[in-house]
C-alpha cells in the first residue's frame, strides 16, 4: 500500500476525499450518485489476495463476511451497504457518519463524565447483543471502531471484517496494537462472544481513566500482561468512579471468560442499575439518560413486540417528563396531539368530575388521538393522582416513524381494543 | 470470470442497438439481477453522450424509487467516461414479442389481463412524474407466466434517445405516438398510446400500421386511421376495438386521460363479456373488487396486489360453513359478494355483505383463538380468505395497512359498544 497514488474513482463511486488509513486499509468519502447520499468507503488491501493460490478463497471469505455484516441494521451499527472485491481492489461501502470516533474521548483531558460513559458502553452492548443473537463476532472492538458524532450518538464500525484483516496477517506481527485483545485472542485460541466483552471493557477502562489497563513499553510485555496481569481498578486513576463502575470494567476484563458476565443482556443490565441507587437517594428533578428510556420501555409490557431498532425510536421521538400531583395531564375537549404511557406513578381519568378510571404503570391513555382516523378531542380529564413520569408521543412523530415501528404500535393497541371490547361486550351481555 | 459493473457474469441475455444485457451474480445480496451495459460508441458521442451523461442519474435514480409487482425494479445505475451500466430485477420468462406472432397469440382475456396490470403500472408511474416514453412488447417482461408481467426499462427511454435512433436508426417506429414521430414535446399520454398498439398487436398479431419501409409507416401513423382488431380476429368484442381505438387517438387530448381511465374501461369490458366462457377471478376482477372495498381504501396500489397475492379467493355455495364456533382459526376473510350469517348457538347474529370482513379476531387477537361464532353461507358467495401466516410474510407496509384497517373497525365497534353501555 506504500507509495501508492490516492484513488480518485472507486469502482462506481468518485471519491471526494481521503478519510483515513490503517494497517490494512484506507478509508474515503465517496458520492453515491444513484442513491444521492455519501459514503465511507474502505478499501482492503491485505496481500493475501494477490497471492496467485489462495487468493479467490480470500476473495470469496471477504463477500461473505461483508454480506453476513450487511444484514445488521441498528441504530447503533455502522450500516453496511455493498462489497466488491474485483482483481485490482476489494471494498467494503458503508455509511457515512462525520464527527469522528471514541478516540478522542481517550486522550485524557477532558476525560467524559462516568454516566456519559455508560451512556455509550450500554448502546454498544446492546448493539453487540443485537449481532450476537445473529450469530456475530465483532473480534477488533476498539475506541477506533466506534464512531462517535456526539458522545450520545454511536455506531460500531468494522463487523465482520477484522475477521479478513485477521485471516491474513496475524495481528501480532502486523503493526496494530493489542491493546484492546482479550486474553483468548491473545493466546490464538478460539473466540467467541466474550472475546467482544473483554474488548469493550477496555474501553470503558480507557474512557474512564484515560489509560489504557495495561503499560507496557513493547508490544511483548504487552501480550504477557493481558494473559497474566491484573489491571488496577478505575478508581485507582479516577477517585469519582463509583465502586459499581469498577465492578463492572473488572468483571469483563476477567481473564478467564467463564468470569465474565454471562450474556450482553446481563452486562447492560449492570450499566443501567450502576447509578440507579445514587440516583434513588439525590431525588433531584430527574432526567432521563437514553439507557434509562430503554429500559424503562423495554419493561412495560406494551413493548414486549418491539425490537431494540424499534425501541431506540420510541425512546426518541417520545417526550418525558416528571409531573407532581393534582396536575392536570389532559383536558376534555382539547384537541389530542398526543398520547401517553406512565413510566411510574399513576392518574385518574374522570368525566365531568366523575371517576372513570385510574391507571398505573404501562398504561396508555390519550390513544384515541392516535387511533381514530379523523380529529379526536379529549373525551376525558386526566390528573396525576400518584407523582408521576409521563411518556408522552406525538402522533406526528408516530406518522414518521418506521413502517416497522408503527405496525408494533398498532398491533400493541389493537390487542388492548379487542381486549376492552369482550369486556364491553360481556358487560352488554349481563345488563 | 468476466464481470459487468463488478458483478460476475453467469451468461448473456441480449443486445440491442446501444446495450447488452448480462445475467449476473450479485454476490453482496445473493440474488440473480440483469444488469445492461451501454455500448462505450453510444456515450462518445460528441452531442448526444454529453446529454446523456447529463440526464442520466435523474432518469435513474427517478426510476429506481417505482416500487410495482408489475415494475422490473432498477436496483443501481452507474455511468463513467465510456461506460455506463443499470442494474436491474431479473425476470426469467421472456418478453411479449413471443405473443406478438401470429401462431402464437394468447387469448382475448389473457391480453386484457396483461394490458390491465400495464396500465395501472403505467398510472403508479406516472403519478410520480416518470414517463417511460419506449413502451413496446419488448420492454413488457414476464416471470412464470405470459399474465405475470413486469414492465422493463422504465425512465431509460432516453437510453439512447428514442426519438432519433430508432427512425433513421436500426429500431422500429412501430410503437411511436404521434408526436413522438414528430418530434414535439410528449407527456404521459405517448405511453397509453403505445400501450394501445402493444394491445393492437397481441390481439391480432399485426402491427395496426405496416408500411413497407419505415417512412411509409410514419405517414400512416401520423395521417392514418388503423382497422379495427376485429377485422383481423373476429373473437374480439367491439368494446375492446373502441379501447383500442380510444387508445390509440392520433389527438392526444382525445385518447385515455390517465391509465387509471384505461385500466376501468378495460375492467367494464371484462364485465360486460369478452365472448368465450370467462374465467373466474382474474386478477383484474381480483383487483377490481378490492379497489372499490372501504376496508381497502388506504391501500396503495402495490399493497393491493400483494393482497391479490396471498389471498385464496373461492366461491362458497349457498349454506357452506366457511367458520365453525369452538374450532381453531388462523384465517379471516372479506365477503367479495353475496351474503354470509353469522351464527352463535344457532341464533343469528348478524348478516355480512361485500366489503364485510369476519373471523378477524384469529389476527387481531395476538393470543391463542378460537372461533365465537359460526359463519355460513346465506347464498353464492364469492370470498377471499388470508391466512394469518401468510400475511405475516407480506410486507410492513401491507401489514402496516391492514393494521390500520383493522383498528378502525375495532375502534368503531367499541364507540358502538360503549355507547349502548350508556345509553342502557
Amino acid at each position: 500500500m506504500t507509495g501508492r497514488e490516492p484513488l480518485r474513482q472507486i469502482g462506481k463511486y468518485p471519491v471526494l476525499r481521503k478519510l483515513g488509513e490503517g494497517a490494512t486499509a484506507e478509508v474515503y468519502l465517496c458520492s453515491d450518485p444513484f442513491n444521492a447520499r455519501e459514503v465511507a468507503i474502505k478499501v482492503q488491501t491485505p496481500e493475501a489476495f494477490n497471492d496467485p493460490e489462495r487468493g479467490d478463497a480470500y476473495r470469496k471469505l471477504f463477500l461473505t463476511e461483508a454480506s453476513l455484516a450487511g444484514k445488521l441494521q441498528h441504530p447503533h451499527i455502522c450500516q453496511i451497504y455493498d462489497a466488491v472485491a474485483d482483481e485490482s481492489l476489494h471494498y467494503i461501502v458503508m455509511e457515512f457518519m462525520d464527527g469522528g470516533t471514541l478516540e478522542r474521548f481517550c486522550k485524557g483531558k477532558p476525560l467524559l463524565a462516568p454516566e456519559q460513559i455508560v451512556e455509550t458502553i450500554f448502546k454498544c452492548t446492546r448493539a453487540l447483543e443485537y449481532a450476537h443473537r445473529l450469530g456475530i463476532t465483532h473480534r477488533d472492538i476498539k475506541p477506533a471502531n466506534i464512531l462517535a458524532a456526539s458522545e450520545r450518538d454511536v455506531k460500531i464500525t468494522d463487523f465482520g471484517t477484522a475477521l479478513i484483516a485477521s485471516s491474513t496477517t496475524t495481528q501480532l506481527g502486523s503493526v496494530g496494537s493489542p491493546a484492546y485483545m482479550s486474553p483468548e485472542q491473545v493466546r490464538e485460541l478460539p473466540v467467541d462472544f466474550r472475546t467482544d466483552m473483554y474488548s469493550i471493557g477496555v474501553v470503558m477502562y480507557h474512557l474512564l481513566t484515560g489509560r489504557l489497563p495495561f503499560q507496557a513499553s513493547n508490544n511483548l510485555s504487552l501480550l504477557y500482561q493481558i494473559a497474566n496481569a491484573d489491571p488496577q481498578p478505575p478508581s485507582d486513576l479516577r477517585p469519582e468512579v463509583p465502586p459499581a463502575l469498577d465492578a463492572i470494567v473488572l468483571r469483563s476484563m476477567a481473564k478467564d471468560r467463564e468470569h465474565r458476565f454471562k450474556s450482553w443482556e446481563e452486562f447492560s443490565m449492570q450499566l443501567v442499575n450502576a447509578f440507579r441507587v445514587e440516583r434513588a437517594t439525590a431525588r433531584k428533578a430527574q432526567t432521563f439518560s437514553d439507557s434509562d428510556r430503554f429500559e424503562i420501555l423495554r419493561k412495560l409490557p406494551f413493548f414486549t413486540d418491539f425490537s431494540d431498532g424499534e425501541l431506540w425510536e420510541v425512546a426518541r421521538m417520545a417526550a418525558w417528563r416528571n409531573a407532581a400531583v393534582g396536575e392536570r395531564l389532559m383536558k376534555e375537549g382539547d384537541p389530542g396531539e398526543d398520547f401517553c404511557f406512565l413510566a411510574q406513578g399513576s392518574v385518574k381519568v374522570t368525566k365531568n368530575g366523575r371517576l372513570l378510571n385510574t391507571l398505573k404503570v404501562g398504561e396508555p391513555f390519550g390513544e384515541m388521538a392516535y387511533l381514530s382516523t379523523k380529529a379526536q378531542l379529549r373525551g376525558a380529564d386526566v390528573t396525576v393522582a400518584e407523582e408521576a413520569n409521563v411518556i408522552s408521543v406525538p402522533s406526528q412523530a408516530l406518522a414518521k416513524a418506521s413502517d416497522g415501528c408503527r405496525h408494533k404500535f398498532d398491533r400493541a393497541f389493537m390487542q388492548i381494543l379487542v381486549d376492552r371490547l369482550s369486556l364491553a361486550n360481556l358487560k352488554l351481555s349481563g345488563v | 470470470m468476466e464481470t459487468v459493473a463488478n458483478y460476475p457474469v453467469i451468461r448473456k441475455l441480449g443486445e440491442g442497438a446501444t446495450s447488452e444485457v448480462f445475467l449476473c451474480q450479485d454476490p453482496f445480496r445473493n440474488r440473480e439481477v440483469a444488469v445492461k451495459r451501454i455500448f462505450p460508441e453510444a456515450l462518445r458521442d460528441p452531442t448526444r453522450g454529453r446529454l446523456f451523461r447529463k440526464l442520466f442519474f435523474t432518469e435513474a435514480s427517478l426510476a429506481g424509487k417505482l416500487i410495482h409487482p408489475h415494475v422490473a425494479q432498477i436496483f443501481d445505475a452507474g455511468i463513467g467516461e465510456d461506460s455506463g451500466y443499470i442494474v436491474m430485477e431479473y425476470i426469467p420468462g421472456g418478453t411479449m414479442e413471443r405473443f406478438c406472432a401470429p401462431e402464437n397469440l394468447l387469448s382475448v382475456e389473457q391480453v386484457v389481463e396483461i394490458v390491465f396490470k400495464c396500465t395501472r403500472a403505467l398510472a403508479y408511474a406516472h403519478m410520480q412524474g416518470v414517463t417511460h416514453r419506449d413502451i413496446k412488447p419488448g420492454n413488457i417482461l414476464y416471470a412464470s407466466e405470459p399474465t405475470d408481467v413486469r414492465i422493463g426499462d422504465f425512465g431509460l427511454a432516453l437510453n439512447m434517445g428514442a426519438e432519433t435512433t430508432q427512425i433513421t436508426g436500426v429500431g422500429s417506429p412501430a410503437y411511436m405516438s404521434p408526436e413522438q414521430i414528430r418530434e414535439e414535446l410528449v407527456d404521459h399520454r405517448t405511453d397509453l398510446y403505445s400501450l394501445g398498439v402493444v394491445m393492437y398487436q397481441m390481439l391480432t398479431g399485426k402491427l395496426p400500421f405496416s408500411g413497407t419501409n419505415k417512412f411509409s409507416m410514419i405517414y400512416q401513423i401520423t395521417q392514418y386511421d388503423p382497422a379495427p382488431p376485429s377485422a383481423s380476429r373476429p373473437a374480439v368484442p367491439q368494446s375492446l376495438d373502441r379501447i383500442v381505438r380510444r387508445a390509440m387517438h392520433k389527438e392526444k387530448e382525445k385518447r385515455y386521460a390517465s391509465g387509471d381511465e384505461f385500466a376501468e374501461d378495460l375492467l367494464e369490458a371484462r364485465r360486460a363479456g369478452l365472448g368465450a366462457a370467462a374465467q373466474e377471478f382474474s386478477d383484474a376482477d381480483k383487483f377490481a373488487a378490492l379497489r372499490a372495498m372501504r376496508f381497502f381504501a388506504r391501500f396503495a396500489d402495490p399493497e393491493l396486489w400483494e393482497v391479490i397475492r396471498i389471498g385464496i379467493w373461492e366461491r362458497v355455495a349457498a349454506g357452506t360453513e366457511v367458520i365453525r364456533e369452538g374450532e381453531g382459526g388462523d384465517f379471516f376473510c372479506v365477503v367479495v359478494d353475496g351474503e354470509v350469517r353469522v351464527t352463535k348457538n344457532k341464533k343469528l347474529l348478524s348478516v355480512l355483505g361485500p366489503g364485510e370482513c369476519f373471523g378477524e379476531m384469529a389476527y387481531l387477537s395476538t393470543r391463542g383463538h378460537e372461533r365465537g361464532a359460526t359463519v355460513t353461507s346465506a347464498k353464492d358467495a364469492r370470498i377471499v380468505r388470508v391466512r394469518v401466516t401468510d400475511l405475516e410474510q407480506a410486507t410492513v407496509a401491507c401489514r402496516a395497512k391492514f393494521d390500520r384497517a383493522f383498528v378502525g373497525i375495532l375502534v368503531e365497534r367499541l364507540n358502538l359498544a360503549n355507547s349502548r353501555l350508556a345509553s342502557g
